[in-house]
């Protein structure tokens, strides 16, 4: 069963008193499989938000079906759901343990005391669980939000735009963390418009565009489809030899035979990056 | 119901820390004081006078705050992105909205108690007799502030700060004025003045039902009419908070 299966989801919203509709999402389909980092890319006003909004109950669709775990979300699914919107508000009059024992109380978490502060070791805010939220500063307003969204071991982590606003070394920790609680066998659905994170961190990707979905696969999919070059480097009777291929089947072709002939292969790679390949299929 | 107790129990913790309510306390004592002194002025219903004006004050305490805590603060914490990571919890709408205005409601309560508490100590100070019509007029305070706040948990449903705010209090100030508009549009031959009559009539609650602020030098109390009273509020209350909760539900947090 896959932890995400979204069906022909359709979604449009009105201008103001205006009739006219604007559909943001149409038709679009994907699914993401359990225990694996699916990545959910598209460009701004693609539709990433609405759809995981969506997923979360708090937008409605107008037409079509979202399961998490084979159900609709509900109450119930939210409990081993966790998600962290894209820059998210917390309440100012809350400090960082308060809102945490907060949102506990929704999950019936028991020892809340271990439990929040092991999440917020988790995230590096261990020393300032005491302070008001209002006086974080943006890292650790993204880090506190990854933390709330883990604090009851979901096991699908939905995020939005985890790294958007972090510095290098804000984005560095925060993937680390993700790829963290990867390891421990959540499912992670996460969208994001920094592309070498996303190739980090991600084992699937979805790629939608105006509402649609353009791909969904493997990373390394996502190039075979794209009119990446592959590039191959052998050694052949003790020569290093370098070669480039413009399909992927011609490549594995070549690579076939070089394998049945006994040379040692140093590298096989697409020769197109991910951020090119992914650029490519926005475009066509 | 967990979920509903843990929103009121955050509501109140947001309640104490914030200055409104320090403000307004502060703000209720100088009624009750300004009261005193304009009872003075009277020549010989000092202790009527005093009564009639520091009721009225503290239900406009009560009001006000219903109508800042239920638009402004409701507002601000209903700010699409501030929800989302409320409502992504299991928690529904309904509770959500439930668990604050019951935190906000007993916020207003303790307030009010506070102040009535200080006022029965001036009362006694300025030997003003206490009986059970001041309990009575209090607890039409209270059945006032629940009903405002329901509506203007409704108007901020459908409209921005500012207007939520401009319709809940000329509504409010309808509601209290029910019994003089039906008399003036009943005898007048106008039919749009019918019209207005019949709307009124029909979509504001008659505030006058549990103002029992005019009663204290009456004897006799009739517990049918307090809990006519009761009843007729809890009725109307209950209306505006459902149109609040059925509009909220259908909302989408965009």
């Amino acid at each position: 069963m896959n932890a995400i299966e979204v069906k022909n989801l359709n979604k449009s919203f009105s201008a103001g008193l205006s009739f006219k509709k604007n559909q943001v999402l149409k038709n679009l389909s994907f699914s993401a499989k359990p225990q694996c980092v699916t990545g959910f890319l598209g460009a701004n006003g693609a539709g990433k938000t609405t759809t995981f909004k969506i997923m979360m109950g708090l937008l409605h669709a107008d037409s079509g079906e979202v399961l998490i775990h084979g159900k609709p979300i509900s109450n119930d699914t939210k409990k081993n759901l966790g998600f962290m919107p894209e820059r998210p508000q917390f309440p100012d009059h809350l400090n960082a343990h308060e809102f945490m024992a907060f949102l506990c109380n929704f999950h019936h978490i028991d020892q809340q005391k271990n439990k929040i502060k092991q999440s917020l070791d988790l995230v590096g805010l261990k020393d300032v669980g005491n302070k008001l939220i209002k006086d974080f500063s943006k890292g650790m307003v993204q880090r506190l939000g990854l933390a709330q969204s883990i604090i009851h071991s979901p096991d699908l982590v939905i995020l939005d735009e985890p790294m958007s606003g972090l510095d290098p070394n804000g984005r560095r920790d925060l993937i680390h963390i993700i790829k963290g609680i990867a390891t421990s066998g959540t499912t992670v659905f996460l969208s994001s418009h920094l592309l070498d994170d996303v190739q980090r961190l991600c084992d699937d990707i979805v790629l939608i565009d105006q509402g649609k979905t353009l791909f969904s696969g493997s990373v390394e999919d996502i190039q075979k489809r794209t009119s990446a070059k592959f590039r191959l480097i052998s050694i052949q009777n003790g020569s290093k030899k370098e070669e480039v291929f413009e399909t992927y089947t011609e490549a594995s072709a070549a690579l076939q035979k070089y394998l049945e002939a006994g040379d040692k292969i140093i590298d096989f790679s697409p020769y197109q990056s991910f951020e090119q390949a992914v650029m490519e299929l926005q475009q066509r | 119901m967990m979920a509903t107790w843990n929103i009121v129990k955050y509501t109140l913790i947001e309640a104490i820390r914030n200055k409104i309510y320090f403000i307004s306390f502060i703000f209720a004592l100088v009624l009750l004081f300004l009261a005193r002194a304009l009872a003075a002025l009277s020549f010989s219903e000092q202790g009527v006078m005093f009564f009639d004006f520091s009721l009225a004050g503290l239900n406009l305490i009560g009001v006000f705050l219903a109508i800042f805590l239920g638009v402004f603060l409701l507002q601000k914490e209903c700010e699409p992105k501030a929800l989302l990571l409320v409502l992504s919890k299991p928690i529904s709408h309904t509770q959500y909205l439930c668990g604050k205005f019951i935190g906000y409601y007993i916020s207003i309560f303790f307030v009010l108690l506070l102040t009535a508490a200080i006022l029965m100590l001036i009362f006694v100070l300025y030997d003003v007799s206490i009986n059970a019509h001041f309990f009575a007029a209090f607890a039409g305070i209270l059945l006032d502030v629940f009903v405002c706040l329901s509506f203007v948990f409704f108007f901020s449903q459908i409209t921005k700060l500012f207007l939520a705010m401009a319709f809940s209090f000329c509504f409010w100030l309808i509601c209290h004025a029910h019994n003089g508009l039906k008399y003036l549009l009943e005898n007048s031959s106008e039919t749009s003045l019918k019209v207005v009559n019949f709307v009124v009539n029909t979509v504001a609650p008659n505030f006058s039902t549990w103002n029992f602020k005019d009663l204290y030098y009456l004897e006799k109390l009739v517990i049918a009419d307090y809990l006519y009273a009761g009843i007729y509020a809890f009725a109307w209350g209950a209306f505006y908070f459902l149109c609040a909760i059925l509009i909220f539900r259908k909302k989408d947090c965009v």
